[in-house]
């Protein structure tokens, strides 16, 4: 354009500050930093708010004793410790937590499984890819409890599909009460789970999948890698840190579900799968116990806070 | 106005209008509209009464209207609760009758007894009513009181070789027969998987044979030989009975055709009336094959303990618009059900539904399956879920009836301790 003059980085670096102008790139960096602070203060300020207002409130309802029946009025109540040696000294905790664990651990495993599978087949090229894809990933798009309400009539122990299907490959003799039996239940409640989050891992991997540059694989094959070995070498070291955040996320979204479990067996049969959320649930609104509740809720907040720790920990150890 | 600031105001504007909303009932226009959550709004045989005595007390009330709206039974006092302990009530309070003395301990609810000096209804009213009251008071008036039925298929049991029991051991022989008669029917329904309605259905059981789970004063007595004698019944009984399905479902094959009998209160009979056609004629109903009849409280309507006067007397008003006699043989009309005042069965209603003069007669013997000590009541949530899952032990386990009575009695004897 007419009247311009290409600037050079020697004369940026020469020029003599003017009005307004930077004093030194640490002062502009200094800046900077204090603009997108103020920019995002707004922001962390709301969302500070809400998440640390509920999480008083359950703190605060955690130490009070007394028939809690005025949440806005928690100061009526006498603080106590009581909820807390109520929750820690009932031989039931170790035994909800467990089951919290046997479910998380239960459903990741075989949800990343499918995840991964169907991500390696989705990167592929091959006829119907486009409708393919949407399908494989609808699940993540029905409410939990819609799953629920479906998931319970396929497994009806009279009348379910699932039963029939069994039967019809031999694997069964007679029909199962998936969701009556203590010992078939905790099975019934990861199954839907599982159908629910795999397509969560499938998203985040293929995406990883698609960043991974073809060249690689080019050289890997000159050098004679076969398949298992381009998946060891190439592929899988580009998903591990993707594929640990998304187990860390899942994990700590499934270890305290709740929509799967309480529509399909309430946590029961005879408590089999009574997980920590379910047991929060129960305390409140079957048995009107608030404080504890909220003592069990400060508990499993503790326990996921540390099993994101040690997974985040292990995650930077596995990255690097 | 800069741009801006009209925002703010309208988001004020706003924020006051909806902070309005979710406090107290809402004065529009000098209307005071109640709000009435309830799970019946859209129930098929509830809420054309409900409906109706709206209408009414809308018309005879001017001034007052009422949003009345439905909530999904399931989530209903889950709801309520957290509506309750966050200060925010509902204007008329309608609950299910099991959960109305954990309200009341909680100071949720109004004492009605100077309301009720005012009427007749204490006179009048089934003895269920009594389910109502905590320590010297009542917080509310009982909508319906039942004595449960047998609902059974008259086909099948004739298929069988049966006739309708009138015993626990006719009950068992009957349904064993059926069973074993075709591959597709099962002699009993139950719901087998844990619910809430375990507990109803194994305290038939326990209550029909004269037993309790507990003694008046509140000593527990589920391990006395008369409810083990019961646990065993209801085991074997529902050996017949399809496994691992809610009521809903047992409901719908029963409709089928492929129960052969279930015990339940009379509001079934409404959806009864809803089988298909070929399998209408042969659904029946006889009183339970107990030699007590085991009975229930079903639903109350209460007054919030902290509405303003103008709100409570018209939250009242309704209460008492819905005791009045012509509204409660309306009840038993529209309902098919006998409505708590005694005499509300009249003829028209009984040449429309015949089975409402055995419902009568069962009501009015019924004893009630839901606790009477104090201490039971006021936790009724953990009575029930302990009992629900004793209950699960016996139809879905091998567990020996003599341990499920020991752990039960054990598990009721902690209830409540140490709270």
């Amino acid at each position: 354009m007419a009247g311009d003059t290409e600037v050079r980085p020697s004369d940026a670096a020469t020029r003599t500050p003017g009005r307004g102008g930077d004093r030194s790139p640490r002062t502009r960096a200094r800046r900077e930093k204090i603009f997108a602070y103020g920019m995002l203060t707004p922001t962390l300020a709301v969302v500070g708010l809400l998440t640390a207002y509920p999480i008083y409130v359950a703190i605060n309802l955690s130490f009070r004793g007394g028939e809690i029946a005025d949440l806005q009025n928690l100061g009526r109540y006498p603080l106590t410790l009581a909820n807390y040696v109520e929750v820690i000294t009932d031989p039931e905790l170790l035994a909800d937590i467990w089951r919290s664990l046997v479910y998380t651990v239960g459903v990741l495993a075989p949800a990343f499984a499918i995840g991964l599978g169907l991500a390696l087949l989705l990167n592929r090229t091959f006829p119907g890819r486009r409708i393919v894809r949407p399908l494989a990933l609808l699940p993540w798009a029905v409410p939990g409890v819609v799953v629920s309400a479906a998931f319970s009539w396929m497994l009806d122990g009279s009348f379910g599909v699932i039963n029939y299907l069994l039967r019809s490959v031999g694997l069964i003799e007679q029909n199962v009460a998936w969701l009556a039996n203590s010992s078939t239940a905790m099975t019934a409640v990861i199954i839907p789970t599982v159908w629910k989050f795999y397509p969560f891992f499938t998203i985040v991997l293929v995406a990883a999948l698609q960043a991974i540059p073809h060249d690689l694989y080019e050289a890997a094959r000159i050098d004679g890698a076969r398949s298992w070995q381009q998946f060891r070498h190439v592929t899988w070291p580009a998903l591990r840190a993707p594929a640990a955040l998304a187990i860390v996320i899942t994990g700590v979204g499934v270890f305290r579900e709740f929509d799967f479990i309480f529509p399909l067996t309430g946590g029961g049969p005879d408590n089999a799968t009574r997980t920590l959320a379910v047991r929060i649930y129960n305390e409140a609104f079957e048995f009107f116990s608030f404080g504890v509740s909220a003592a069990l809720g400060v508990v499993t907040m503790f326990i996921a806070g540390a099993l994101l720790l040690a997974a985040n920990r292990a995650i930077g150890q596995g990255v690097r | 106005m800069r741009p801006h600031r009209g925002f703010a105001v309208a988001a004020a504007a706003a924020f006051a209008m909806a902070a309005g909303s979710a406090c107290g009932p809402q004065q529009l226009d000098g209307t005071l509209v109640l709000e009435f959550p309830s799970w019946q709004a859209a129930d098929e045989s509830f809420s054309a009464w409900w409906l109706e005595l709206i209408d009414a007390y809308e018309q005879e009330n001017p001034g007052v209207e009422i949003d009345f709206y439905q909530v999904p039974f399931d989530s209903f006092v889950a709801q309520q609760t957290t509506r309750f302990a966050a200060g925010d009530p509902p204007d008329v309070v309608h609950l299910p009758s099991s959960n109305a003395v954990a309200f009341a301990t909680r100071g949720w609810l109004e004492p009605l007894d100077e309301r009720l000096a005012e009427t007749d209804i204490l006179q009048e009213w089934t003895p269920l009513q009594e389910q109502m009251k905590w320590g010297e008071d009542y917080y509310g008036v009982l909508l319906l009181g039942y004595g449960y039925a047998l609902f059974y298929n008259e086909a099948l049991l004739a298929e069988a070789g049966v006739d309708v029991p009138t015993s626990p051991d006719e009950l068992l022989a009957a349904a064993e027969a059926v069973s074993a008669s075709s591959d597709d029917v099962f002699g009993f329904g139950a719901t087998t998987v844990q619910n809430p309605d375990n507990y109803t259905e194994l305290t038939s059981f326990v209550v029909g044979g004269g037993g309790s789970w507990s003694d008046p004063d509140g000593a527990i007595t589920a391990d006395e030989p008369v409810a083990r004698e019961a646990l065993q019944q209801y085991r074997d009984v529902l050996a017949t009975a399809p496994p691992g399905i809610q009521s809903q479902q047992r409901n719908e094959l029963f409709f089928n055709g492929q129960i052969a009998m279930l015990i339940d209160g009379p509001f079934l009979l409404s959806e009864v009336r809803g089988a298909p056609a070929e399998v209408r004629d042969d659904l029946k109903v006889a009183a339970p094959p107990f030699d007590v009849v085991p009975g229930g409280v079903s639903n109350g309507l209460h007054v919030p303990a902290d509405a303003d006067p103008e709100t409570a007397d018209a939250v009242w008003n309704l209460i008492e618009l819905a005791a009045r006699p012509e509204w409660q043989e309306r009840y038993t009309e529209l309902a098919a059900v006998p409505a708590p005042r005694q005499g509300s069965v009249t003829e028209e209603a009984l040449a429309e539904v015949p089975e409402l003069d055995l419902f009568g007669t069962l009501a009015d013997d019924a004893v009630d399956i839901f606790p009477t000590a104090p201490g039971l009541r006021q936790e009724y949530g953990r009575v029930g879920d302990t009992v629900a899952s004793a209950a699960v032990r016996l139809f879905a386990t091998d567990t020996t009836v003599d341990d499920v009575a020991r752990n039960l009695q054990r598990e009721l004897e902690g209830v409540g301790h140490g709270r």
